[in-house]
């Protein structure tokens, strides 16, 4: 162990394995997967337009820090709590890069919110200030991806209607901006709600 | 024993030509000089940035409307621009400066190059900064450690290279053929990073694997970043304080090369233990378990080694600056691996596997282990580098105690907030802001330990400042501080 | 050695207690010595196999298959979830058709969605003695088609049905005859399956119908 090149080639030796057994061993056998099916009836479905936008402003914000994108079947409440029907699958990732699989829970995992909330004002509602539709949360409200600003003439039919204590001034309206819009479509669109044979859920884990 | 110290001595040339011990020692000092106070600077500065956000984020995390108004300071960018402040922005600055030091100085000659290592961790500071920055602009990447934007990624990897390459250079042009065990460990921590980063900028951005695929490549980074990279520097440190502060050699030094080898198989795949039960390969997850476990026999050769070490001058612990900090750090090494090897069990994972838990471990294992390692070395190191004495080492007596108790109070309360937090999550119906209702104490509990900590970090700078601009004495004018070292004494065990 | 003494608490300075030559070459020494019987080197050996151990019965448990495809750990959840593939699959259940999109795709280019034919063309099914009659007679005329000259509704028409005997099976045709039936206030009785298929096995594999050989219905 005196010698550099020792050291060098020892750690180039074990660290090589390590990559080679769990990272590429795996990806040459299974990081290939194609998706089912076509159009409509495609497994995984496809993001479309403002939704596939919607990805990014994901991801500048940082939510996979606090929000995971992964229904585990096998252990835990997820799908008691509604968070999902089955175990999330690598086929239902293959269309994104970067994927947010996450590794946080701070909040809910997010894999299926576009089945179980499916409107889209509850998601503006909830991103201008989640003190509205989830008192007590702890999470920030992103009012920045608002624009607040005067009425004039006809106020926009788009405007969020606030309740009370969130409104802003008199004359004054707030509606969301395209990165808003990209991002509810985003999160209506995040569903796994597809029949995945292989996806263990907990009946078939309890098959007999 | 004459053949033995026959031999010994064409490992060990005789230096006397070059002076005594002391002359060669400022030799050595002076030829490393700027670049590794470059390095200190730059950690202090970044230790209060990390103070700074990690501030903020603790704060964020139990009352969401504060600073809410600034778009670019979420928590979503605060969190992720705090850990890589943390890693590439202190432990990076400070682990280089130590390990740096540690190998001129073992290598027994002046280093040249001196001006490699300054540009190099200049750039590789200046690419932190972008990195951070492109954090706040909303470039990050989702991926835990690999949030630098992708544009960053070149600079980090050549300024990196640049220097890993003089610290290799510095250890080539040694004048003893033998080598220490903070030699391997400097040396394999270089060889790691070079290695893990390249793989995962390459598998995740350049050509980029298949969906979830990015997240094992991720999650195999992150492991050896912490595993590979940063704990090596500080074995490095700590095997280097115990004899030369303590005047103690390892207890048990035999078995440090089945520690050196098991730890860096084991910890090449331990990171990979997050994935268990989400939608990655099983059998990839198991690799990891098993890999965490196996950290089991490099923890308890350390443990034996460096505690018995500690134990056997125990006296001098207390009465050192930097032997008391590498106390710490070796206590906060046992706790954290032992709470990594637990953490990664599947049975604990059930409940931890997306908690704070795993933050907590994180937090001790980097900040408690690696983080008061090099803040010890580097109390060792200035001294010896800029001949003054520290103006005022009650300050950085005060500075111990406040670190030590906030680091602990952040530990306990991500560890134990965590584990609350996923007890609840499984084992109740109550929606997650209930959840967060009652493990809100912790949260407040984070807060406050971030608030001691960042005291004691106040408290460093301002030590450090104090040493860097205090004027000189007559006597740290006139003469050399350094009392010339004593032989380690050989006694048999 | 120097003297511990007068060591203040806490120094400016912390002391080199050894050269770094020293320890070096102390190490070095140690690293080649074997020490008989040393704490450590027994303390390893059982870590050691503690490790392996553990790694012997997990990799037992959870290394069932080194599936990369497969997010199960265990043998029993993976031979669970094969059970599950390999289940016996139910039955399926009675399909229903639906006779009105039959008659959408087929029939409504002639006889209209609104059933009223056109006029000269193509005769009504709407109130139509034909349809509302006995359920044998449209059966028969779906069944073999029906040509040459034939009365509806007192108007007279010539035409050339097609047959769907060999399209359709049984339950189609009374899918599409039950609707007729049903449709436009025609009122009429469902067929089913069953009397289309005595109707099929009475008049066999024949040529189209004329509208008198159909006369017997009236």
């Amino acid at each position: 162990m005196n010698r550099g090149p020792f050291i060098f080639i020892g750690v180039l030796i074990i660290v090589s394995l390590s990559w080679a057994l769990t990272l590429v061993k795996p990806i040459q056998e299974a990081g290939n997967l194609q998706a089912i099916g076509i159009g409509n009836d495609r497994i995984p479905a496809r993001l479309t337009g403002l939704a596939e936008q919607g990805r990014d402003v994901y991801q500048e914000q940082g939510c996979v820090n606090c929000h995971t994108q992964q229904t585990l079947a096998l252990v835990g409440s997820d799908i008691e709590r509604g968070w999902g029907e089955r175990q999330s699958m690598p086929l239902d990732y293959i269309d994104q890069s970067p994927v947010f699989t996450g590794t946080n829970r701070v909040g809910p995992d997010l894999a299926n919110v576009g089945v179980r909330r499916g409107e889209a004002n509850w998601h503006y509602l909830h991103f201008y200030n989640p003190q509205i539709t989830s008192a007590g949360s702890n999470m920030p409200p992103f009012d920045f991806l608002f624009e607040t600003r005067e009425i004039v003439g006809e106020p926009s039919d788009r405007a969020l209607e606030l309740p009370e204590g969130f409104r802003p001034a008199e004359g004054f309206e707030v509606v969301p901006t395209r990165d808003a819009d990209a991002l509810v479509a985003y999160m209506l669109g995040l569903s796994q709600a597809y029949e995945i044979e292989e996806a263990p859920t907990p009946e078939k884990l309890a098959f007999k | 024993m004459n053949l033995i110290c026959n031999l010994f001595s064409s490992f060990f040339p005789n230096l006397e030509s070059d002076g005594t011990h002391r002359e060669r020692e400022q030799n050595i000092d002076a030829s490393v000089r700027f670049a590794v106070l470059g390095l200190i600077k730059g950690s202090v500065v970044w230790l209060l940035v990390v103070s700074l956000l990690g501030l903020i984020v603790s704060l964020k995390l139990h009352s969401p409307s504060y600073l809410s108004e600034y778009g670019w300071l979420t928590y979503g960018k605060a969190y992720p621009a705090f850990w890589n402040a943390l890693v590439y922005g202190w432990l990076f600055n400070a682990g280089l400066a130590c390990v740096a030091w540690i190998v001129a100085r073992l290598g027994g000659r002046p280093i040249g190059n001196g001006g490699l290592l300054i540009i190099a961790s200049g750039a590789w500071n200046i690419a932190v900064i972008i990195g951070l920055f492109g954090i706040f602009k909303g470039d990050q990447n989702p991926y835990r450690m690999l949030e630098f934007p992708v544009y960053v990624a070149p600079f980090l990897f050549a300024a990196f290279i640049g220097i890993g390459l003089w610290i290799l250079l510095a250890f080539k042009a040694r004048a003893y053929r033998s080598s220490f065990a903070s030699q391997w460990y400097a040396l394999a921590g270089v060889f790691s990073f070079l290695w893990i980063f390249t793989v995962a900028q390459v598998m995740i951005f350049c050509l980029p694997a298949q969906g979830v695929f990015q997240s094992v490549v991720a999650a195999w980074f992150g492991g050896n970043l912490l595993g590979l990279v940063v704990a090596p520097f500080a074995f490095a440190v700590i095997y280097y304080i115990i004899p030369k502060v303590l005047g103690q050699h390892i207890i048990g030094y035999g078995q440090s090369g089945i520690a050196f080898w098991s730890w860096i198989l084991f910890a090449s795949c331990s990171g990979l233990a997050s994935l268990v039960n989400g939608p990655f390969p099983a059998w990839v997850a198991s690799v990891g378990v098993v890999a965490s476990f196996g950290l089991f026999l490099p923890l308890s050769v350390f443990t034996m080694q460096f505690v018995s070490s500690f134990l056997a001058s125990f006296s001098r612990v207390w009465d050192t600056i930097s032997a008391r900090f590498a106390f710490y750090a070796v206590v906060a090494f046992i706790v954290s691996t032992v709470l990594l090897i637990l953490g990664s069990l599947r049975g604990v994972q059930e409940v931890t596997q997306f908690s704070q838990f795993n933050d907590g471990v994180r937090y001790l294992f980097l900040v408690g282990f690696a983080g008061m390692a090099f803040t010890g070395m580097i109390y060792y190191m200035l001294p010896r580098l800029l001949n003054k004495e520290l103006p005022n080492s009650s300050l950085a007596d005060l500075q111990f105690w406040v670190q030590g108790l906030g680091i602990f109070t952040i530990t306990v309360s991500l560890v134990a907030g965590g584990y609350a937090h996923g007890a609840l999550l499984n084992g109740s119906d109550a929606d997650t802001i209930a959840i967060l209702f009652n493990t809100k104490g912790y949260l407040f509990l984070t807060s406050l330990g971030s608030v001691i900590f960042a005291f004691g970090n106040f408290a460093y700078a301002v030590s450090f400042v104090w040493i860097l601009l205090s004027p000189r004495t007559e006597k740290e004018k006139s003469a050399d501080l350094i009392k010339s070292a004593p032989e380690l004494e050989y006694t048999h065990s | 050695m120097q003297d511990d003494q007068e060591q203040p608490h806490l120094p400016g300075v912390d002391a080199s207690k050894a050269t770094d030559e020293s320890v070096l070459r102390v190490h070095a020494q140690l690293r080649r010595q074997r020490v008989e019987g040393s704490p450590v080197a027994f303390f390893t050996a059982v870590a050691f196999i503690i490790v392996f151990v553990f790694a012997w019965f997990y990799g037992r448990r959870y290394f069932a298959e080194m599936d990369s495809a497969g997010v199960l750990a265990e043998r029993e959840q993976i031979a669970a979830l094969e059970a599950w593939k390999a289940r016996p699959k139910e039955p399926a259940g009675p399909v229903v058709i639906d006779g009105a999109q039959l008659y959408a795709q087929q029939c409504v280019a002639c006889h209209q969605a609104s059933g009223q034919g056109l006029a000269g063309a193509f005769p009504p099914l709407a109130d139509s003695e034909w349809v509302t009659g006995e359920p044998e007679l449209p059966i028969k005329i779906l069944l073999s088609g029906l040509g040459g000259p034939i009365e509806v509704k007192g108007v007279s028409y010539n035409g050339a049905m097609p047959a769907f005997g060999a399209v359709w099976d049984d339950a189609h045709i009374a899918a599409i005859v039950s609707y007729i039936r049903g449709s436009w206030d025609n009122g009429a009785s469902e067929v089913t399956a069953e009397q289309v298929a005595e109707v099929r096995a009475a008049i066999g594999t024949r040529g189209a119908w004329t509208a008198d050989e159909l006369a017997e219905h009236f």
